[in-house]
């Protein structure tokens, strides 16, 4: 009889490759239920199909090892037989545990990041058809802002938002309608009465000395009668009274542009910005040229931004990712303790933005201070936020307490902390490796409960170890029960994903039981006999997989 | 009937008393075995929970509560080694049948005269599972006749699915992994019999029983249709020593 070697690796890719093929199929399925915006949908798609073979990954690797070994011709000792596929197996097992440590992470944020977007998305969406139908035209525009971050080209926000432009556009001329005076009725006679009453107060002031009045009130006169040649005589010669007695309007309109820029300039000397910022702003919309103007303009700008920042900062941060609620807690060395709490985060590059905060800090001089926007670079955090293309708009933090005041405050811990904070406190699954394996420290000291992220590590330093168990479990299945005539190869895969649903409850239960382990572990030891400890705890679990695959099997081990 | 044991007709007595005894054996092994594991893993979830303190408490309540599953575990790991022993679907049965009645019954009548009050706090229990402890807590209390047909359609509902583990010849790795997910189902499917919504499909059909009585009504259909199911699809035991 023909020597049917064990193929495991290669049953092994095949099967990881039919997961990929169905969890891909499960989220085609699916995708019409899960609220994924078009846009996303290939790549949402595709991080569940990978996500879908983490998840069955376990079961794939018992299975394979199980069908390896159950065609296989092995008559020595289960440590023999199962020998042919250990040397496979660890490298399985390496590969499994690079992919469970650096990658799946990676995918599961993605895909939440894609479902959270969506979600977004419908919900602006949602919030502008609202808001557009009780007519609050500015709230659905602003909703469609946020829809437009995430994705211009979806249907539904071209369609609304070119019915919401078309409105504002319509409430604008409708408003400026309504502002307008009525004007009567008019008729020739009472245009050229009104005309002439003008023309005679035009010549009344000509007479007065009144250059620019006469000028007024002649053009106000001609534009109602036009067919008076006097009237039209008398524009022409007030205006060039105008230009003979006085500066030209082009002069005139320098030196108030240049007194305009003095005031600015003499606001930034004193350190005002935010005005000084108000008034280049203006004046850049006047004279866009003007060299100094945009020095300034830039200046108090970078000077605005020692104490406050602008919104459209948050907003692009909040754009990108929105973190969500954020909670830290130091204690100083001081024993002073400080608490940000914020309704929502967003990391960017250069700063951690924050809504919606509240900051304690206990001692001797207490703070309690809120703040719509908040903005944390190196261990600052400012607390106003200005509009830069309306910087009227200015949002101020409110102090609760007597001793607090200004815009910015000095945090006992810094930008890097926060993020490190808002990683630390997300989801435990979705921590890096790195972060979570150098982060529980932290976790302590910001705060954070520290019990859940010991028990992921403990989950994803089990990865190999579990691997390793799964295989020898399948080997000695399928050393045990081995047929009497070896299944043919398309035996072997059309059977393989109902072996691999099979195993998937009752590995998610023997799963629990080593939740349980690590639970009891983190609650009873100290977090540096923590590790040790559940090493062993697993080695011990391999040494007894070992025994109890070798008596499945039926063999003793040599 | 077939055995794995070849000696003289006079000594087939004796060899089926020795098959009979060899999976008594291996039973209360595993028996003891999962129910101290079960016992373990739940005392700690409490420990976890409520503190080092609760598990004096609730010791012997987990201990109580892990039978019913240490009883199906026991009796569908003990299916592999009847089809090795028995080649006949009657004999094998018999002995599943007996072994697990005897195991429920043993065990109920341990809670009934030693430990009634054991399993009152079934929190620290998987939710899924409850519903049986507290079930298995009643029902041996119970009067003898409850006792007994609860009990008894219990363990007649684990041995019938003992044809799961035959489902294919050329393929006993199928059985292999059909088992532990089959000894969940059935755990889970009593579960569902032991829920409201069971009682009302028998009010719905007009017959006012009690809870007791409907899980044992359910219980007993799933097991005939398990008997069914063996004699049309599954093969018979094979009754000789495994490959290899």
């Amino acid at each position: 009889m023909a020597e049917h070697k064990p193929a495991y690796m290669a049953v092994a890719i095949g099967l990881f490759a039919m997961a990929f093929v169905i969890g891909f199929l499960m989220a085609l399925a699916s995708i019409g239920h899960s609220g994924v915006l078009f846009r996303f949908a290939v790549s949402w798609e595709t991080m569940n199909a990978a996500l879908a073979i983490a998840r069955w990954a376990p079961a794939i690797l018992l299975v394979a090892s199980a069908l390896a070994l159950e065609s296989s011709e092995a008559h020595d000792g289960f440590t023999g037989a199962a020998s042919q596929v250990l040397a496979p197996a660890l490298i399985l097992a390496a590969v499994i545990s690079i992919f469970y440590l650096l990658v799946v992470p990676g995918l599961a944020e993605r895909k939440a990041r894609y479902e959270s977007q969506s979600q977004l998305f419908v919900d602006s969406l949602r919030g502008a058809e609202e808001a557009m139908q009780t007519g609050t035209l500015e709230v659905a525009a602003r909703n469609l802002l946020a829809c437009a971050a995430i994705d211009r080209l979806d249907e539904r926000y071209i369609e609304l938002n070119e019915k919401v432009q078309k409105s504002l556009v319509e409430a604008r001329a409708a408003k400026a309608d309504m502002e307008a005076p009525p004007e009567p009725p008019r008729t020739e006679e009472n245009d050229w009465a009104e005309a002439n009453r003008f023309y005679l107060e035009a010549l009344k002031a000509r007479a007065e000395g009144r250059l620019f009045d006469a000028h007024y009130l002649a053009k106000r006169s001609a534009a109602l009668y036009s067919k008076r040649p006097e009237v039209r005589r008398l524009v022409n010669e007030t205006w060039s009274d105008l230009q003979r007695l006085g500066p030209s309007a082009e002069q005139k309109g320098e030196a108030a542009l240049y007194k305009r820029k003095l005031e600015g300039y003499e606001r930034f000397q004193e350190g005002d910005y935010l005005e000084a910022y108000r008034i280049y702003s203006e004046l850049a919309a006047e004279a866009s040229g003007d060299v100094d103007i945009a020095t300034y303009l830039k200046r108090s700008a970078d000077g605005l931004l020692t104490i406050a920042f602008f919104t459209e900062e948050d907003a692009r941060a909040f754009s990108r990712n929105d973190g969500g609620p954020f909670k830290i807690t130091v204690t100083s060395p001081d024993g002073s303790i400080s608490t940000l709490a914020a309704s929502r985060m967003a990391i960017a590059e250069e700063a951690v933005y924050f809504r919606n905060i509240i900051y304690t800090r206990s001692g001797d001089k207490p703070v309690r201070v809120r703040a719509p926007f908040a903005r944390l670079h190196g261990d600052t955090l400012l607390l106003r936020a200005v509009n830069r293309d309306h910087p009227d708009m200015v949002w101020e933090p409110t102090y609760e307490t007597p001793s607090g005041s200004g815009f910015a405050i000095r945090l006992p811990f810094n930008q890097e902390d926060a993020t490190r904070a808002h990683w630390l406190s997300g989801a435990p699954s979705d921590i890096p490796i790195a972060l979570l394996a150098t982060g529980i420290a932290d976790a302590g000291r910001f705060g954070l409960e520290t019990q859940p992220l010991l028990i992921e590590l403990a989950g994803r330093m089990a990865y190999p170890f579990a691997a390793l168990m799964l295989a020898l479990l399948g080997a000695g299945l399928g050393i045990r029960f081995k047929p009497a005539a070896p299944p043919s190869t398309q035996a072997k895969y059309l059977t393989a994903p109902v072996f691999v649903a099979l195993a998937i409850a009752p590995l998610q239960m023997i799963a629990d039981v080593g939740h349980l382990a690590a639970r009891a572990l983190a609650t009873w030891l100290s977090p540096t006999l923590f590790l040790p400890a559940w090493v062993a705890f697993l080695g011990v679990c391999v040494v007894i997989s070992l025994f109890v695959s070798a008596r499945i099997a039926g063999r003793s081990v040599h | 009937m077939g055995s794995a044991c070849q000696v003289p007709r006079r000594m087939v007595q004796f060899c089926q008393m020795k098959n009979f005894l060899a999976v008594v054996f291996r039973f209360l092994i595993i028996f003891i075995v999962v129910d101290l594991c079960l016992t373990l893993a739940w005392t700690t979830g409490a420990a976890i929970d409520h503190g080092l303190d609760t598990v004096r408490l609730v010791l012997s309540a987990m201990l109580v509560s892990a039978m019913p599953a240490s009883i199906t575990a026991a009796i569908f790991i003990c299916f592999f080694l009847v089809n090795r022993l028995f080649a006949s679907r009657l004999a094998g049965y018999a002995v599943l049948m007996v072994l697990s009645a005897a195991a429920a019954a043993g065990a109920g009548l341990l809670v009934r005269f030693v430990c009634v009050d054991c399993a009152s706090d079934v929190s620290a229990l998987p939710p899924l599972y409850r519903p049986i402890a507290q079930w298995f807590v009643h029902i041996s209390a119970a009067p003898w006749a409850d006792f007994a047909i609860g009990l008894g359609t219990f363990a007649a509902m684990n041995a019938a699915c003992w044809s799961l583990t035959r489902l294919s010849r050329n393929r006993p790795l199928f059985g292999a992994f059909v088992a532990p997910s089959a000894a969940l189902a059935s755990l889970y499917l009593f579960s569902m019999y032991l829920s409201g919504p069971a009682d009302a499909v028998f009010r719905l059909a007009g017959l006012d029983l009690t809870r007791t009585m409907t899980t044992a009504l359910l219980a007993t259909c799933t097991a005939l249709g398990m008997v069914l199911f063996d004699a049309l699809f599954a093969m018979k035991p094979t009754g000789v020593p495994r490959h290899g």
